[in-house]
């Protein structure tokens, strides 16, 4: 094994300023970490996005895809998803004139053979026109011709025109038939006059004919494609293309070809003409004409062909026609070439066989077979095609086109003649069409052929029979549904809206949304528009509407909120319907949802804003415990004490709240099987009730102290008062509620849950509970409501007296002395101390030396002498005799109030002075006194 | 016994200890002396193991059992009644076999461990592609893995991102010259195709990757271009003949299985089958309609930043590779992992070698330490909390996820109550294979793409599931008498005022419906 070879820069040049971007990268991932952790499992996440797009399409009846993908709906950017749409009615007239009897030619002017008048549609339109007849003369004589012109609202003036003599020189003994296509563009509601006509190129010794002569014209619309080279010629002895035409089809689908051309050779008798059609290079029929007279607007032999392909949709198709002339020039004369959709027409049936099927006899045969069963009893074009060979010029070739075994549609006998050596006994095209009305019962149409002597061969190639319904498309339609996901979340709002344009002006267009609570498409109202699109094509229209009553019924809840649009357009017309989809759009609004996010109890119900630290029992105006945490000291749960909660709300559906009022539920089960709404102020028999804290309610707090809340709500002291607060939509906004501890039970952890009414709770307006993902709301209250020393040193110092007769000594914060009522019951309680001795052994110093005094002033330090959430106002402080304490701070009673404010805790500092020590004796002087508390 | 007498003992220990120290792999033993690398890689494990939530682990365990008590896999599908003779290929079938009693064993709780530590050494190998700091590696492998959480879970697809990772891996070290061989890789191929048809993702990685070394070999002996700007090392001819001949292997072994080439073209039904792509949310193509979109355009965010500022080298191969995953990963929720597996490599040598001194001064600050400690412990307290809690609640679980559990249960006891063809909802497929063996699935998580001339499944059940008046017809069509359904949804409001139906059970989150003629029949 071979080493790997190494490049010399496999460990990187150190960068400039290394370690600073080392710095930058931690705290990118760093930053990273933080925003998936708390962003994924900490912060209930905003609806960032409420617009949907389909993700599936389901094509409707005969709609087609023609470009563009469904991921093209999902913005609002010139971007198309592109359908076509299908013929869904077809006109039932259509037009067009015969005259089957023979009509004797003895002139060389042009005289009638068929005419068809009409006045066209309300609408511009595109008629495609075939032209047919047979014709002959009695004259050998080449120049001596019948001729047939087709004339377009332009009197004797032929927009074609094609001769071809019966002679001997010719494969045609009798008649000679020739089909001829046209497309007209027609201004709306014009007159339209179009004849077949036939004259005689020369009157010497000669007469003419011209029977079957037909016109029929069919509305096609805009579609078609066609290739009409000018009059010209060619030398070419290979093939050589004379007319083209290259499109790309928006879809795959059936096109018509029909072509045809006058030919004639420089040299009369002695030349041969080919005309080939292809498609995409392949040979789909061909022709060979021989020469005949060399004078214009005498010899042009017509050829027609026709066929039918299948086209790819995407992809470019060329269409063409080339000629070639074994020596010589051919002038060509009258080229048309189209290529009309199979779908412009109600129906078409068709058979073909391109190969080359022979016989000697004189017994007809089937050349080629077309049997169906039409759906409905109506018109067909019946149109039949193909070029006929004989082998030697003593033998004749027939050739007929047959209806169910019996209707002969027309006959052409054509004489064989030898013209050379490689390519024996060319013969024309042959064409003949008719229209039928046709049963509904098996349809048979044959093409049968025979010689007239026997033992002699004679063939037929390209045999083609087209059956084509008369009834061209008169309506398109295109229609599509379109699904798409969105969520389960009931919705406040939906707004659907659809951009697109069609390629046809004034398109009637429905557009649906399933109601899937009905389980249905409606028909009018919410889930329904319709209108009529702009009068100028493919002018993009955007169209909404916003479903405010039971939005949520348009989607389908339990399955990814699946939803499903239907776009529908119809329009009356003879061209093809495309739908340019822009964009589709399930947009979604949703109620105010708030979600707990944060909460927080604190001991502050006299400050405005509670410090944001957690506090001591006996400190005021912080925080019990951390966040989302319940308290574990329960000795100011109390009743009749006032705590406050804030609580941090995160909107995440992207929804403003409206005169947003949060109420208060409490149980003392997790599970809030039993639940009661916090009372209000005053309420003597709910367990919990609001307080009034320093603030007012509805006014907004100050300062925030929750963790991630963005906007400050309102201090809360009621569940029913109107509210003014609309907090913002995906926010998380903080709101403080201050409750008092009314008759709640001991030693109990109460669970508090939220519930939310908009509009302040006003009829029919969203409410509901909110949602809190994180640990519930809970506070324990305390194990007894009791009188309590609380808190008091075990061992006080006064110090040494260093000779002195006093000593004064301040106990410190740590040697304070606290007190609890926890009872709930406004009685007063006094506090008194024992008669404090101090003893040295024997040695005494009596209480007269003693003097106990406060620490604060009057009015008391406020640090030192505890108020607020578990203490009370210092009114009604009294001394309570015999001893100990200096007025006004040696005890606490509380007078009567029914807003118990006057229970919890205090404490107090004093200052012990001994006097009268000279004269005791040296010693450590030690007593232990008593405090006692007594309900009053 | 004194001071001085004890000295030789601890001297002696003192050695032991230093002994015993130095036979732990440095690797290993870097990562044992680091603390920082242990809280990331303890709140990887956390962030990563997660409560079964995936209703087709039903289907996988109920196949794993019944591969036992058959001893071997089913060629036609056993558990649903609409398509019994469906040639069903098990792309999972190994793991079934061995996820089965590995749940039996030790249940939610052990199966989201065992897959929690898949995924975990899963995204290490993703990093190690190249030696770094241990620290570095934890660090990014938590980064991917939050990344990539959207689609991580007690899932078998795991078995393929660990593949992929190996695969990588082995690759880099190989083209090293780390490695002299690569004869075992059909073994791990032939492995990896019977426990998870993901194993393609392997194939299409070595493609990326034999492309490009190709062209950089031929460049280089052909062209003779110089390789001094090339950050990453060229393959000899020697090698790129030994790779050829291993891939075919590898091909080769992959159609060692218990269905031979049907396994190829079950995939590719799979992969190919557009309304199923465009109608299960894992196959839709990334948006940020959600966070865990937001989630994955952060990481690119990141992982752009890094590159902006560090990424000076010239690696075509790890480019190739990062291009066709990303892509792969933007068109489908389910591929997201991949693109983190290919790209976190990267990431973990850029942040190690600017970040690294940094990182290591760090680790040394007590401090720092503490605060990790004091972020991490509440994150892991919840997430072990909530496998463990979640894991031994089995009905809650489910119930949390809105799955018929209870309804399920009440089959179990009633079953004169319902009928014998029942119609379900897609995604409840995978548990009442599981928890309801006693009757066959209308459809689940195997079925979207299965049809047969007058019957698919997935189609019609989305039909049916939207209600409207083509969902009679097709429930007809297909004679169902009973059907286990949402509750409080279109198909439910449909039915309950329906004629035809009774209903004879419902809770919060089921309704099960039942034809009055069969239970005329029951009764």
């Amino acid at each position: 094994m071979s080493p790997a070879f190494t490049g010399n820069n496999l460990v990187d040049r150190p960068l400039k300023w290394g370690k600073l971007i080392g710095a930058v990268l931690l705290f990118l991932a760093s930053g990273y970490l933080v925003f998936a952790l708390v962003g994924l499992y900490y912060i209930q996440p905003a609806m960032a996005a409420t617009n949907f797009n389909p993700s599936s399409e389901t094509l409707s009846g005969g709609t087609l895809g023609v470009s563009g993908a469904v991921s093209d709906l999902s913005s609002n950017n010139g971007a198309y998803r592109k359908l076509r749409g299908y013929a869904s009615a077809y006109n039932a007239a259509y037009y067009t004139a015969a005259s089957d009897g023979n009509l004797t030619l003895s002139s060389t002017s042009w005289v009638n053979a068929v005419n068809l008048n009409f006045t066209a549609p309300a609408t511009a339109s595109n008629f495609f026109i075939l032209a047919s007849g047979e014709y002959a003369d009695t004259s050998a004589t080449a120049s001596r011709a019948a001729g047939v012109g087709l004339s377009i609202n332009g009197g004797t003036s032929r927009v074609t025109e094609a001769y071809d003599s019966v002679t001997t020189v010719t494969c045609a003994t009798s008649w000679v038939s020739t089909t001829i296509p046209y497309l007209k563009p027609t201004s709306a509601s014009a007159s339209e006059t179009y004849r077949l006509m036939a004259r005689l190129t020369s009157t010497t010794s000669t007469s003419g004919f011209i029977r079957n002569s037909r016109i029929t014209a069919w509305d096609v619309g805009a579609d078609a494609q066609s290739a009409t080279p000018a009059n010209s010629t060619t030398t070419s002895a290979s093939y050589t293309n004379i007319a083209s035409m290259t499109f790309t089809p928006d879809v795959t689908q059936d096109w018509l070809l029909f072509a045809h051309a006058d030919m004639r050779g420089s040299t009369a008798s002695s030349l041969n003409m080919w005309v080939n059609l292809r498609s995409d290079g392949t040979q789909q029929a061909e022709a060979i004409e021989r020469s005949q007279s060399t004078s214009a607007n005498v010899g042009e032999v017509p050829v027609f062909l026709m066929d039918k392909v299948s086209l790819s949709g995407g992809s470019s198709h060329t269409i063409d026609i080339q000629m070639k002339i074994s020596s010589g020039t051919l002038t060509y004369t009258y080229v048309r070439l189209y290529a009309i959709p199979a779908s412009k027409f109600g129906e078409v049936q068709y058979a073909e066989n391109d190969t080359r099927q022979n016989m000697n006899g004189t017994g007809r045969i089937n050349a080629l077979n077309l049997n169906w069963t039409p759906n409905t009893q109506t018109d067909y074009m019946l149109l039949a095609s193909g070029g006929e060979y004989v082998s030697a010029a003593t033998t004749n070739s027939v050739l007929a086109f047959f209806v169910n075994g019996s209707t002969d549609m027309g006959a052409s006998n054509f004489a064989a003649v030898a013209v050379d050596t490689t390519n024996i006994a060319p013969c024309p095209s042959w064409s003949v069409s008719k229209i039928l009305n046709l049963a509904v019962s098996a349809q048979s149409l044959h093409i049968q052929f025979n010689g007239t002597v026997a033992a002699t061969l004679v063939s037929i190639t390209y045999p083609k029979i087209m059956a084509i319904k008369m009834s061209p498309a008169g309506q398109y339609t295109a229609s599509a549904i379109y699904s798409g996901t969105s969520t389960a979340t009931t919705l406040k709002s939906l707004n659907w809206q659809i951009d697109s344009s069609w390629s046809i002006p004034s398109v009637s267009v429905t557009l649906k949304l399933y109601n899937s609570n009905s389980s249905s498409w409606p028909s009018s109202g919410d889930g329904y528009q319709s209108y009529t699109s702009s009068s100028t094509a493919n002018t993009d229209e955007l169209k909404n509407q916003n479903i405010t009553t039971n939005p949520t019924y348009y989607k389908n809840t339990a399955a990814s909120g699946n939803w499903q649009v239907n776009v529908t357009g119809v329009v009356n017309s003879s061209s093809w319907l495309t739908w340019n989809g822009d964009w589709i759009s399930f947009d979604e609004t949703y109620f105010y949802t708030p979600n707990l996010a944060h909460w927080r109890w604190y001991d502050a119900e006299q400050t405005a804003d509670p410090a944001n630290t957690n506090g001591t029992d006996i400190s005021v105006g912080d925080a019990l415990e951390g966040e989302d945490t319940t308290p574990t000291s329960t000795r100011i749960v109390y009743n009749g004490n006032k705590v406050k909660l804030r609580v941090g709300i995160n909107e995440t559906a992207g929804t403003a709240g409206v005169d947003v009022r949060f109420r208060l539920q409490f149980s003392d089960d997790a599970g809030f099987v039993n639940v009661a709404n916090v009372a209000e102020i005053g309420n003597v028999a709910v367990r919990w009730r609001y307080a009034d804290g320093v603030d007012t309610d509805d006014t907004t707090i100050a300062n925030r102290r929750i963790s991630g809340t963005t906007a400050s709500g309102t201090h809360n002291e009621s569940g029913t008062t109107a509210s003014t607060f609309d907090p913002a939509a995906s926010t998380d906004t903080e709101f403080e509620f201050t409750i008092q501890d009314n008759i709640a039970a001991v030693n109990t952890t109460y669970y508090f849950r939220l519930y939310y009414t908009e509009n302040s709770g006003g009829s029919g307006t969203p409410n509901g509970i909110v949602t809190n993902p994180a640990a519930a709301i809970s506070l324990k209250t305390a194990a007894v409501y009791d009188l309590e020393l609380s808190t008091a040193p075990t061992d006080v110092s006064l110090g040494d007296s260093n000779g002195n007769n006093d000593v004064s000594y301040d106990f410190t914060a740590s040697e304070k002395i606290g007190f609890w009522d926890k009872r709930g019951t406004g009685v007063a309680y006094s506090v008194t101390t024992s008669i404090l001795i101090l003893k040295n052994g024997g040695n005494t110093i009596p209480s007269t030396d003693i003097t106990w005094t406060s620490t604060v002033a009057d009015p008391p330090d406020e640090t030192k002498m505890l108020k607020g959430a578990f203490a009370s106002d210092r009114t009604g402080t009294t001394t309570i005799s015999p001893y100990t304490m200096a007025i006004p701070h040696n005890a606490y009673s509380a007078g009567s109030s029914t807003d118990q404010k006057r229970q919890g805790g205090f404490f107090f500092q004093p200052n012990i002075t001994v006097t009268n020590l000279i004269g005791k004796a040296t010693g450590n002087y030690v007593s232990t006194p008593a405090l006692t508390l007594t309900a009053v | 016994m004194t001071t001085h007498q004890l000295q030789p003992f601890y001297s002696r220990l003192g050695r032991f200890w230093v002994g015993f120290w130095q036979r732990i792999p440095f690797g290993f033993r870097e990562f044992l002396g680091n603390p920082v690398a242990w809280l990331l890689l303890l709140l990887l494990f956390g962030m990563v193991t997660r409560p079964i939530f995936d209703p087709d682990l039903g289907w996988h365990i109920r196949a794993g059992m019944d591969f036992w008590k058959n001893h071997w896999v089913a060629y036609t599908d056993p558990y649903s009644w609409t398509m019994p003779n469906w040639k069903w290929v098990d792309h999972e079938w190994l793991t079934d076999a061995l996820l089965a009693p590995w749940y039996r064993l030790t249940a939610s709780i052990g199966t989201s461990l065992v897959y929690g530590a898949l995924v975990t050494a899963t995204f290490l190998i993703a990093t190690s592609l190249r030696p770094t700091r241990i620290a570095s590696k934890v660090l990014s492998a938590l980064i991917a893995g939050l990344a990539g959480l959207v689609v991580i879970g007690a899932r078998q697809q795991m078995v393929t991102l660990f593949g992929l990772a190996l695969l990588l891996w082995i690759f880099y070290r190989y083209r090293e010259g780390k490695i002299r061989h690569l004869w075992w890789l059909p073994l791990m191929f032939l492995l990896w195709a019977n426990m998870h048809g993901g194993f393609i993702a392997g194939f299409l990685a070595l493609g990326v990757i034999g492309v490009v070394e190709i062209i950089k070999t031929w460049l280089y002996h052909a062209r003779q271009l110089p390789l001094a700007r090339l950050s990453e090392p060229v393959m000899s001819w020697g090698q790129i003949r030994h790779c050829v001949i291993v891939v075919l292997l590898c091909v080769a072994a992959t159609f060692i299985n218990p269905y031979g080439f049907d396994l190829y073209r079950d995939i590719y039904l799979t992969l190919s089958d557009k309304f199923v792509l465009a109608s299960i949310l894992e196959w839709q193509k990334v948006t940020l309609l959600s966070t865990q979109g937001w989630n994955f355009l952060a990481y690119l965010i990141l992982l752009a930043a890094v590159l902006v500022l560090t990424y000076r080298r010239i690696e075509p191969t790890r480019w190739a590779l990062m291009i066709v995953f990303l892509y792969l990963a933007l068109e489908h929720w389910r591929h997201l992992p991949f693109f983190m597996l290919i790209s976190i490599g990267l990431m973990a040598e850029l942040i190690d070698q600017y970040a690294g001194p940094l990182l290591d001064y760090l680790q040394r600050n007590t401090l720092l330490l503490v605060a990790l400690v004091g972020a991490i412990v509440p994150i892991m307290r919840d997430r072990y909390h909530d496998v463990i809690t979640r894991g031994l609640d089995f009905e809650g679980n489910f119930i949390a996820q809105g799955m018929p559990i209870q309804a399920i249960d009440w089959l179990k006891s009633h079953p004169d109550q319902i009928g014998k063809r029942m119609y379900n909802l897609y995604g409840w497929g995978g548990l009442i294979i599981w928890q309801f063996p006693e009757q066959k699935v209308f459809i689940d998580g195997r079925m979207p793409y299965w049809r047969d001339s007058s019957h698919w499944p997935f189609y019609d059940h989305q039909m049916i599931n939207m209600g409207g008046s083509q969902a009679p017809g097709l429930l007809q069509h297909y004679d169902v008498d009973w059907m286990l359904i949402p509750a409080d949804q279109p198909l439910d409001r449909t039915l309950f005022s329906n004629p035809d139906w009774q209903a004879v059970y419902n809770d919060d989150i089921a309704v099960i419906y039942t034809r009055k003629d069969v239970l005329t029949v029951n009764r």
